[in-house]
């Protein structure tokens, strides 16, 4: 018990910051770029809005690649460009290239589809107003896709949350990694028991605040 | 340039639609014709409805006229420029001068009314400040004005359309194209829209197109009517002539719907005398006919079943009757000749 208390004083309080870093870098990313990918996939691929079949192939293409390579493969196989953007290829930083990779390709087909529920007849009607393609994105798509944009950055900060704990494998630490590092390799089980009930508790928090934003701003 | 011949030439065909095609891929990959070889001039200021069954390409040609779909062979003209072939910034401006409603309304659901119309005047680089202003302007005109600050969600059928109609109205447009814009509505609602459409026309002077099936509609709001079957412009008159007197069978059927008389069956059954359908339009409609005939030949004339129906403010009137005494013939005779038309219904039963 004194053990487990004295682990936890020493190295909670630096695994909770690390996850911290690396989710919020990680988020910040993904939703930047996941927005911007994730409406270039969608507006090159309706022929209402700028149609546009080479852009959208390889852009779905190299989303589908990084989705598809299992996060652990991912975390190793970008090492080098790792090295280019931070510097180094170990710690939390570092762990926040591949997460950032994974969280994008993620979330950019899930704002995808938060733009493709939109109504074809809202955007037809917005067309025939005369107004811009810039005008029509800002008004009308991000307008009514708005909630399940929320929607789909909640997800993907849980996701994120999830993917971090495998951080440990580049030296990221945080909260996953300090369950493997005593909870597992040292039969610490308290240690498990309360990593284990600090992400459930995060993670509820997160999808009941992802909820309630979501929820607020629908008028529907 | 701007003689008054020109400008009349302007007004007779203010938006031309010239042998226009539409062909549609199906998912099968077959060609299908939506519409084919259509050409019409629409007047300027004018009330023009286009009638036809689901399927005839009604929408198609309204969706042509603001090129949200491009014809794939003819030509549009609006104010004798064409502007089929228009692109970008040019195609957007036309498009700001004709306003466009729909069936399903299509607001933004998750702006304020006030934002739903705000986007049309930002779509024409509006004055910012100047904005709620017009959007006051534009609410009052169609009576919504403490609806500033709703959501669509929280308004009825009937106050969503009025609210697409300020907001097509916002850039002063010159074309109203309406696509079954009432079809949505409960029969009431429907009469209020038509009445506030009806209304703009006459107030701002504005040119409505009008897509619809529902006959209904066609009777009070029309100015004048093309009918379209299959893809084709068959028949193209003022209202009052189509609803009195119709060139093609299929117009006949779709003006039967709202003109026509239904008599119980088993009162044709158990009468022993012919039923006649007599159809008066015009001026005919004031003349005393039934009670003429009555006191010249001396017949009886019984009313089966009858109405008069008010088009464009010009009556119209369906008679059904039974004649029966000793000068029958020579009352039918006169009675053809009278009215604009006398068909047998029904010979008598027991003869």
């Amino acid at each position: 018990m004194n053990e487990t208390l004295n682990i936890i004083q020493q190295y909670l309080g630096k695994a909770t910051y690390e996850t911290f870093q690396m989710v919020s870098i990680s988020l910040v990313v993904a939703t930047i770029l996941g927005i911007i990918i994730g409406l270039l996939l969608y507006i090159t691929s309706n022929p209402l809005l700028l149609e546009n079949k080479v852009i959208n192939i390889i852009s779905s293409t190299l989303v589908n690649i990084l989705r598809s390579i299992p996060f652990i493969i991912l975390l190793v196989v970008v090492i080098p460009l790792t090295k280019i953007i931070v510097g180094t290829t170990i710690g939390p930083l570092a762990a926040t290239v591949p997460l950032s990779l994974s969280a994008t390709a993620f979330n950019a087909r899930l704002i995808e589809g938060a733009f493709s529920e939109i109504k074809i007849e809202t955007i037809e009607s917005s067309i025939a107003t005369g107004a811009s393609l810039l005008l029509i994105i800002r008004k009308v798509l991000f307008v009514e896709a708005l909630p399940s944009i929320i929607r789909a950055i909640t997800v993907t900060f849980i996701s994120l949350i999830g993917y971090s704990a495998m951080a440990g494998i580049v030296g990221g630490g945080g909260i996953g990694d300090l369950a493997i590092q005593f909870g597992y390799y040292r039969y610490e089980t308290g240690i498990m028991i309360i990593t284990v009930v600090m992400l459930v508790v995060i993670v509820q928090f997160i999808q009941y605040l992802g909820d309630k934003i979501s929820r607020a701003i629908d008028h529907q | 340039m701007d003689t008054l011949n020109n400008r009349d030439l302007d007004n007779q065909s203010f938006i031309e639609l010239k042998d226009i095609s539409v062909t549609f891929k199906s998912k099968q990959g077959i060609e299908v014709n939506a519409v084919s070889n259509f050409s019409l001039k629409i007047k300027k200021g004018e009330i023009l409805g286009i009638i036809g069954s689901s399927g005839a390409g009604k929408s198609t040609i309204a969706r042509n006229i603001n090129l949200l779909e491009k014809p794939s062979q003819g030509d549009v003209y609006f104010k004798g420029e064409k502007i089929t072939n228009y692109k970008g910034k040019n195609l957007r401006q036309i498009r700001q001068k004709m306003g466009m409603i729909y069936q399903h309304f299509n607001l933004i659901n998750r702006a304020t009314v006030r934002d739903n119309i705000a986007f049309n005047l930002l779509a024409s680089n509006y004055e910012k400040d100047k904005i709620d202003l017009r959007v006051d302007q534009l609410l009052d005109l169609v009576g919504l004005k403490n609806k500033k600050n709703s959501y669509p969600s929280q308004l009825s059928g009937g106050q969503k359309q009025r609210v697409a109609i300020a907001r097509s109205l916002s850039n002063n447009p010159e074309v109203l194209i309406c696509d079954e814009a009432t079809s949505a509505l409960d029969p009431e609602t429907a009469q209020e829209i038509v009445k506030l459409i009806k209304d703009i026309n006459s107030k701002l002077k504005l040119t409505v197109v009008f897509i619809t099936h529902q006959m209904e509609v066609a009777k009070d709001l029309f100015d004048r009517i093309a009918v379209m079957d299959n893809g084709k412009l068959i028949e193209v008159n003022d209202s009052y002539s189509i609803f009195a007197n119709q060139e093609k069978e299929e117009t006949k059927l779709l003006i039967d719907k709202v003109t026509s008389l239904k008599i119980p069956k088993t009162v044709l059954k158990n009468n022993n005398k012919a039923f006649y359908q007599i159809t008066y339009v015009g001026e005919k409609a004031y003349l005393p006919i039934i009670s003429n005939t009555i006191k010249t030949f001396d017949v009886d004339i019984s009313i089966i079943h009858g109405k008069i129906e008010y088009i464009n403010d010009k009556p119209f009137g369906i008679l059904i009757i039974t004649i029966s005494g000793d000068r029958e013939k020579e009352a039918i005779n006169y009675l053809k000749e009278y009215t604009s038309n006398f068909t047998l219904i029904q010979g008598a039963t027991n003869e």
